[in-house]
């Protein structure tokens, strides 16, 4: 009985080392400058949307490289997004869209990455964003924003964009 | 296979697939977005080009009757503005003054916002009504809020405007004169 214990204590620990295989890593930020938010003419409104001025790039890892690319490395996994207001207002809209596949690492090969493609709203709940194979750096992903108006008046806004990587498509 | 020994497999079997679950990889990174919306405070006439208005006084037709007054051109001019305050307690004024040059003596001009029409949204202004013109700036839409009145002709709010003798002993014969009306857009 003593044996069997330690047998399946064993596999548990063994499955439970495997954990934090894949990390994600977020580089740039998204800035949507004043400048952006102008009034052409008197009369108008601000622009209808508007997409962030800076660059901003997804990377999923392993978090032991070698091990991982040699045993596994064509891991799947896919990411979702949601936000977290810090301060905002319900008649904005924030758009998330992939627009590249990004670089593979240790393989001259295409990325293996799909969907997320067009611009999807980034809602209060955890939604798929795109998913891919591998460690991949670099994902660019560029922010939309609308609904916005003068009739909110002058004020700042804040929301917490939170990226989750999953190892299963 | 002995039974006790084949529960425990299947045990085993279900207890892993469970675990593979309960151990499912991921982890988070976090972005940070935010903007800030300025503070806009425009205010224009419409038709941009060619928004001149001509009057002309002409002698009374008849003695003893006052002197007749035409306004020349016939087109509506439209007040368009934007505007977006820090503090939304807070509210705006537009004025309207005798920028450049002057009236001629004897004379008043007035001139009368009417309420907001067409497109545009948010806390319009409101009209103070009929508004005699000096080179001192005099509120002719007050308590603008957070808002846009649309841009172009028949958005905002048309202008009517009227000339009056003030003073028939300070009338005399003059020649052409024009002046300039200056509008603004200003905090409380």
């Amino acid at each position: 009985m003593k044996k069997l214990l330690l047998f399946i204590f064993s596999i548990v620990f063994a499955i439970a080392a495997t954990g934090q295989q894949l990390k994600i890593e977020l580089e740039g930020n998204a800035t949507f400058g004043n400048s952006n938010f102008s009034v052409g003419e008197a009369g108008e409104d601000f622009p209808a949307n508007i997409e962030n001025e800076t660059s901003f790039f997804i990377s999923v890892l392993y978090t032991d490289d070698n091990l991982n690319r040699k045993k596994n490395p064509n891991t799947k996994w896919n990411i979702k997004v949601y936000k977290s207001d810090l301060t905002w207002n319900n008649d904005l809209k924030l758009e998330a869209r992939r627009t590249g596949r990004g670089q593979r690492i240790g393989n001259p090969g295409n990325p293996n990455v799909h969907d997320g493609d067009n611009y999807q709203f980034v809602t209060n709940t955890s939604t798929y964003f795109f998913r891919g194979m591998g460690e991949v750096a670099y994902i660019p992903v560029t922010f939309n924003l609308s609904g916005f108006s003068l009739t909110m008046g002058a004020s700042t806004y804040e929301t917490r964009v939170v990226f989750t990587v999953y190892d299963d498509w | 296979m002995k039974p006790a020994i084949k529960y425990i497999l299947l045990f085993l079997g279900a207890f892993f697939l469970y675990m593979n679950n309960a151990f499912a990889q991921w982890e988070e990174g976090e972005l940070n977005v935010s903007f800030s919306l300025p503070p806009v405070a425009l205010v224009d006439i419409e038709p941009d080009a060619n928004n001149s208005i001509h009057f002309t006084v002409l002698p009374a037709t008849e003695s003893g009757a006052s002197p007749q007054i035409k306004r020349i051109t016939n087109q509506t001019l439209w007040l368009n503005y934007s505007s977006a305050l820090v503090n939304p307690q807070n509210t705006r004024t537009i004025v309207a003054e005798i920028a450049g040059g002057g009236l001629p003596e004897g004379v008043s001009l007035n001139v009368e916002a009417l309420s907001h029409e067409g497109m545009g949204g948010g806390q319009f202004g409101q009209p103070t009504g009929k508004v005699s013109l000096s080179n001192q700036p005099k509120a002719i839409i007050t308590n603008v809020g957070n808002c846009f009145t649309g841009d172009g002709v028949n958005n905002g709010h048309p202008l009517t405007f009227s000339i009056e003798v003030s003073d028939y002993s300070k009338i005399s014969a003059a020649s052409e004169s024009s002046f300039t009306i200056l509008y603004t857009l200003s905090d409380n």
